[in-house]
């Protein structure tokens, strides 16, 4: 267990939100939601998807302006007229979504706003770089060039770069919106420093996460949403996982069940996805597998082990260059997604902000945008069924939105999420590829995207699903293949199948299957994201 | 709930990961494309018109140029936050008109009152794109035929205006220092300034930041519409300013110049590398799109077999040609940034804390 840090009860809030209540034209946000943070303390802010956590934190943050009540800051009415205020009075924030300017200089970024400057007032660009890799130095981030843009770093380190921005501002208070959702291991242990040490420092820090065990393993506090209202407040450690759990959802959390585990007869192997020793890229080097019909197969892999870029390959999105990819007796033609779609696959991609919803498209539309050519008969869309199909999904994976009709948008970001997954869900594939489908939804929304796949696989669809949570392979896989170094490095069978086995095979313990040439210096053991 | 994160052995440390991506090839192809476009241009009318390539016609180009250079320079900020400024070619003919009924008032007025001018329609578009959020086509537009309406009402018929001469306004516009035309000497200045403004001060930092995201640096504490309604001014001012200097230049207010000003600087700007969906761009970059044009111009202006009706239509294929160029090269940038990053994706980038 991580040492706790120094929590001063008595202390009054550093900030504090007195019944806050924000609406939208139609939909009620919060409804008189008083939340205190206080010096020196990590206050969880726990609820499902659409809860209104990351609209709290924008009215905190004075992103959004409250409808009524009142934001208080050491004691004093504080009033923000935006974010700027916000820092001013120094409230550092790590908002969802990561939300710097892909196209400038990291350095630009990190001191946007603060720029250094000469005594005639402009910009000391040497100074500039220089106090930006001091900062990431500071923040063992050493390795980051601060002159290269933003954008030509992964999400992960993204992240980790807003993070410094957000804490380097000597902040009082530290506002974090689902920071880790792209990051790995290693990048969540230095997050976690970071905040320990902020905290050590006596910095209130606001923390939200869907990964229950960051919030049991950082956070001193809890206080839970649910629609907008607060439904509890208490010590982390006083409040069970099943209580809090319960306290999200409103519910009890329908017990995710290991499902029977299907062994897939060849014939069926032979009418589902086969890949046969496909080559493209750095990180796919001669990988063979095959799903059959009606089975789930797992695929597990460190960061970097070529997982993502398998599963695009195989489906169109990257090319390849031997090798060949079959679904039943079609051979998929490489690089050509459309051509894999029309022989009946389908892939959730792992980046859904990038390629996923459409922002001004109703939740409709953006659910039945894949199944356009299957609904519509003559170029007209029929109506009622498309509807019938987009209301189960929205009630199975329980969206939170007004209606059908609402501008995807508005939803929170994992509504956002579910809305993609029920995108791929709505057009009954043969078999279907799900990359990391449960990142960033909370935990109602898990188990029901896994009885979900438990469910497709029942009905004939074969599923191939990459997931970095090792529990959720192990209940909803048949099999786990392994990956490292863009090569398979192992199968784990169903009558063999627990976290040991996958943990293992990770780390290269017991390399089945093929093998890993020994001694291989590829940097690719750094962590699952 | 044990999850795959924990799996991980220890990373490694190591030498610096990340290249500096400001240095890869295609974005220095990218910087360097408008001069190359200008050497070619160059090349290929001194080829074609024999007394091309002279101090005299070289001077004269910078000088045709000039005006719509400072147009350019504006436009270019206004390209890089996001929006665009269709109002400045009427201002330009509104700004020469009041240049030229002021010059007879007291000669500092021939500057004033345009420059005033510029700077109230600039605040005006600030305040409607930036705070009202109306869309910058719309706003610019009914402002690009209102100014060309009222010059031609201020003018009664559309006459030209003729200028006060014998002023310093005058020989201003139209002396030299050093044999060098005063109105260059202003484009020079002028383009050494905006390039202090956009890559020395925190206006110039928060401009690229509106421009690639507006809510993003909204959320990083930039005043977006401070920065838009700034943005718009310095544009409206210039171009104002440089409708005031060809007035002197050309000793009239003329009503009807400076049409089609608007979409030539937008070309111009872009030729030049900046983006129409903004967060990218510099100045010397438009600079060396405004001469292009300019060139172009004087090319056809001196080979008997053009006429200004070729004059359009060589823009148009050019500007065309330029930006699919522009486009591929951006395009080429961003595919080895992934490349890069996915690369990158493996490494150890942040030793494990103990
Ligand atoms: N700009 C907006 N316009 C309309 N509705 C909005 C807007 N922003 C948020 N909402 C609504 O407010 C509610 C709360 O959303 P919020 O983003 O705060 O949820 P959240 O708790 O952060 O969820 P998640 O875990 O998915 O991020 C949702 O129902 C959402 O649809
Ligand atoms: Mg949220």
């Amino acid at each position: 267990m991580a040492e706790r840090t120094g929590q001063t009860r008595a202390a009054p809030a550093v900030l504090e939100a007195q019944y806050i209540s924000k609406s939208f034209d139609r939909v009620q946000a919060l409804t008189e939601v008083s939340f205190a943070v206080r010096p020196g303390e990590v206050h969880a802010l726990a609820g499902q998807n659409g809860a209104g956590k990351s609209t709290l934190i924008k009215v905190l943050t004075g992103y959004h302006a409250p409808t009524s009540g009142r934001l208080v800051m050491a004691g004093r009415p504080v009033h923000f007229s935006g974010p700027r205020d916000a820092q001013a009075a120094g409230i550092g924030t790590m908002y969802q979504e990561v939300n710097l300017i892909p196209l400038r200089s990291v350095a630009h970024n990190l001191f946007l706003g603060t720029e250094p400057r000469t005594r005639w007032g402009l910009l000391d660009q040497r100074k500039l770089y220089r106090d930006a890799s001091e900062l990431l130095d500071r923040y063992g981030l050493g390795s980051i060039d601060a002159r290269a843009d933003l954008g030509s770093f992964p999400l992960g380190v993204q992240q980790m770069i807003s993070m410094v921005r957000a804490a380097a501002s000597n902040a009082r208070v530290l506002v974090m919106d689902e920071p880790t959702s792209a990051l790995n291991e290693a990048e969540v242990r230095t997050l976690f420093a970071v905040v320990r040490r902020l905290v050590a420092e006596g910095t209130g820090v606001v923390y939200v996460s869907h990964r229950l065990d960051e919030l049991y393993e950082l956070c001193d506090r809890v206080t839970v949403l649910r629609d907008g209202r607060v439904v509890a407040e208490s010590v982390m450690d006083d409040m069970g996982r099943h209580e809090l759990v319960d306290a999200m959802l409103g519910r009890a959390l329908a017990q995710v069940v290991r499902r029977p585990k299907a062994k897939a007869p060849a014939a069926d192997r032979a009418a589902g996805l086969q890949v046969e020793g496909i080559h493209g890229g750095p990180k796919v080097r001669g990988i063979s597998f095959s799903v059959g019909l009606g089975e789930v197969v797992g695929l597990a892999g460190l960061l970097g082990s070529g997982r993502t870029e398998t599963v695009e390959t195989v489906f169109g999105v990257e090319r390849y260059r031997r090798g060949q990819v079959r679904l039943g007796d079609r051979r998929l033609r490489p690089g050509r997604p459309a051509d894999a779609i029309s022989a009946g696959l389908a892939f959730l991609p792992e980046d859904r902000r990038a390629d996923g919803v459409i922002p001004n498209l109703s939740v409709r539309d953006n659910i039945l945008l894949a199944t356009m050519g299957k609904t519509a008969r003559l170029g007209v869309v029929n109506r009622s069924a498309a509807e019938r199909v987009v209301l189960e999904l929205m009630k199975r994976l329980a969206v939170r939105a007004s209606g059908p009709e609402q501008r995807v948008g508005e939803l929170s970001g994992g509504n956002q999420q579910k809305v993609l997954i029920a995108r791929w869900l709505a057009t009954h594939p043969k078999v279907m590829i799900l990359d990391d489908p449960t990142r960033g939804i909370d935990v109602g929304a898990k188990s029901e995207v896994q009885s979900i796949v438990g469910e497709l696989a029942a009905n004939g669809a074969g599923i191939v699903m990459i997931s970095s949570e090792l529990e959720e392979l192990v209940s909803a896989a048949d099999r786990v293949l392994v990956l490292r170094s863009g090569e398979l490095a192992g199968e784990i069978g169903a009558d063999d199948l627990d976290e040991q086995s996958i943990v293992r095979a990770l780390a290269g313990d017991k390399p089945a299957g093929a093998g890993l040439a020994a001694g291989e210096g590829e940097p690719d053991d750094a962590g699952v994201r | 709930m044990t999850s795959a994160r924990n799996a991980g052995r220890g990373p490694r440390r190591g030498g610096p990961v990340w290249s500096r991506s400001g240095r890869d090839a295609a974005s220095i192809a990218r910087r360097l494309t408008p001069f190359v476009i200008l050497a070619l241009t160059v090349a290929v009318a001194s080829s074609q018109v024999p007394n091309f390539l002279t101090v005299s016609n070289l001077s004269n180009v910078a000088r045709q140029s000039s005006f719509i250079a400072l147009i350019v320079l504006g436009q270019s900020l206004v390209l890089i936050y996001g929006g665009f400024d269709l109002s400045v070619g009427s201002l330009f003919a509104l700004a020469g008109v009041l240049a030229a009924d002021g010059s007879h008032v007291a000669w500092p007025l021939a500057f004033v009152l345009p420059v005033a001018a510029g700077v109230a329609s600039g605040a005006l578009n600030g305040y409607l794109i930036g705070r009202v959020k109306m869309a910058p086509f719309i706003v610019t537009l009914a402002e690009l035929l209102g100014y060309s309406g009222l010059a031609l009402a201020i003018t009664g018929q559309g006459n030209v205006v003729s200028v006060h001469g014998g002023t310093f306004f005058t020989s201003l516009a139209s002396g030299t220092v050093l044999g060098v035309d005063n109105v260059t000497v202003t484009m020079v200045l002028a383009f050494v300034a905006g390039a202090v403004v956009l890559n020395r001060t925190r206006y110039g930092a928060a401009l690229f930041a509106v421009g690639g995201n507006a809510d993003s640096a909204r959320m990083l504490g930039v005043p977006v519409q401070r920065t838009v309604v700034v943005t718009y001014v310095i544009s409206g001012a210039l171009a104002a300013f440089a409708g005031a200097l060809f007035a002197g230049f050309s000793a009239s207010g003329q009503p009807t110049v400076g049409s089609g000003y608007e979409l030539q600087s937008i070309a111009a700007a872009v030729v030049g590398g900046c983006a129409l969906t903004g967060g990218v761009g510099t100045v010397s970059g438009p600079l060396a799109g405004a001469l292009v044009l300019g060139v172009i111009q004087d090319f056809v202006n001196l080979d008997s077999q053009l006429n200004d009706y070729t004059q359009n239509i060589v823009y148009g294929v050019f500007i065309v040609v330029v930006v699919v160029l522009q486009k591929a090269l951006l395009d080429r940038q961003q595919a080895m940034r992934e490349a890069r990053a996915s690369h990158a994706e493996g490494a150890p980038l942040v030793p494990a804390a103990a």
